[in-house]
């Protein structure tokens, strides 16, 4: 189970959000939504322990979540992919980061960037940057996903692959946070939290 | 992956993208060697006069070029998230930066070092006092990463690093730069000139063990 006990933010004398608290079961997915500048971001930061909080903990199964980092997934709006790096170099890099072995080439070809993997990533159009940065959910062995506006710049096939891929990881008793302007499927969906704009 | 994997990783990583940013590598040196035509071109070709100023203009070239270096230490990897992954991975902060300095050591300052060995040629500096130079310029460069790091650390989030950076390290320098002429003024006296080398060799030493874990510090305080 993923909680968010009584998480408190301030950031530039304003109040992002305060004493919010959430329980997530395994399997389930949280769609995040709100306006531009509610928070969002802000809040994702802080459930994987990159934002310093006022107040507030985030456990996973029980632990502290500075203390899961296998567990977690997060890709954010910057993509963490090197411009000047190949696709591959960067999977490549990435899954040793990640402690995992995986074949870069077929998993860049199941993305359809199999002719593009060599050249360097700032060749590539931005959503195939995109997809190089989101091919780590496919060998991902993290239970919790947390996803960043995920759909930016991606095609509509591109989209119905993703949402498989969180039916998937949903199914095999994962967590996904998600948010994204764009309406995810019902049947996907088991929760949706609503950030407001506070002044 | 064990620490010393993750280090060796780390280290191949910077040195992936230095073969595809050759003219990132190059600039400094570039700049170093133009500062050294220069200055023999601008005093007139008196030998004596240009074999006593050569050391100080060697260290202080040695500086500047540095600098133009320092602002890309952590940059690009704060721009596009790979910082903020490596944080995430849960690996220690201080070992994240430590390998980032050996890196940035091994590929900026360290063919500066060496290239400082121009100064025999176009100063008429003795061949035994550029010995001595060399060996205040390895312990004064190592010095001159970390500082830089730390430096760097705190600047990564706002693009005018530069001019804010020489103001944060040159001062810090000062006291390198002391010991540094006290060992050259010793060698060119041909007396002992190891204690002022011993100095520098321990505050090199004692900065690459302290600001790794400011430099990390400062990271995550630009991070979140």
């Amino acid at each position: 189970m993923l909680s968010a006990n009584q998480l408190t933010c301030i950031r530039n004398q304003r109040i992002l959000f305060d004493e919010l608290s959430f329980e997530l079961e395994a399997g389930q997915l949280m769609y995040l939504t709100g306006p531009n500048g509610a928070g969002k971001t802000t809040l994702l930061r802080s459930l994987v322990g990159l934002q310093h909080l006022q107040q507030g903990q985030v456990l996973l199964d029980n632990m502290p979540i500075s203390d899961c980092s296998e567990q977690i997934l997060y890709i954010g709006h910057k993509p963490a992919v090197n411009e000047w790096l190949s696709a591959k170099q960067n999977l490549a890099h990435w899954f040793e980061l990640s402690g995992q072995t995986a074949d870069c080439e077929m998993l860049l070809n199941k993305v359809g960037l199999g002719g593009l993997m060599d050249l360097p990533v700032k060749f590539l159009s931005a959503g195939q940057k995109r997809r190089v940065a989101l091919v780590r959910m496919w060998q991902s062995n993290a239970k919790l996903w947390v996803l960043d506006e995920p759909f930016t710049s991606i095609d509509i096939k591109g989209v119905d692959v993703l949402n498989q891929l969180f039916l998937r990881h949903k199914q095999n008793g994962g967590y996904v946070i998600v948010t994204s302007h764009q309406t995810l499927p019902d049947n996907l969906v088991d929760r949706t939290l609503n950030l407001e704009y506070r002044f | 992956m064990s620490y010393s994997h993750f280090f060796y990783q780390m280290i191949k990583r910077d040195f992936q993208l230095a073969k595809t940013q050759k003219h990132e590598l190059g600039l400094p040196i570039l700049f170093f060697i133009l500062v050294l035509i220069l200055f023999p071109i601008a005093l007139g070709p008196e030998a004596g006069l240009l074999a006593r100023l050569a050391p100080s203009i060697g260290w202080i070239a040695v500086i500047l070029a540095t600098l133009i270096a320092l602002p890309r230490m952590f940059a690009e990897d704060y721009e596009n998230g790979w910082l903020e992954q490596l944080f995430l991975s849960g690996y220690p902060g201080g070992l994240i930066v430590t390998a980032r300095v050996i890196s940035f050591w091994f590929l900026y300052c360290l063919p500066l070092v060496l290239s400082s060995f121009l100064l025999v040629p176009f100063f008429s500096f003795e061949l035994k006092l550029w010995w001595v130079l060399l060996q205040t310029l390895l312990c004064g460069s190592i010095l001159m990463t970390c500082l830089g790091s730390v430096a760097s650390a705190l600047l990564v989030s706002s693009r005018k690093g530069s001019g804010v950076m020489a103001l944060l390290i040159v001062p810090l320098l000062i006291p390198a730069l002391i010991f540094a002429s006290a060992a050259q003024d010793a060698a060119s006296l041909s007396l002992p000139y190891t204690s002022p080398i011993l100095i520098l060799f321990a505050l090199a030493v004692f900065a690459l063990t302290v600001a790794p874990l400011a430099t990390a510090q400062a990271l995550k305080l630009n991070l979140g």
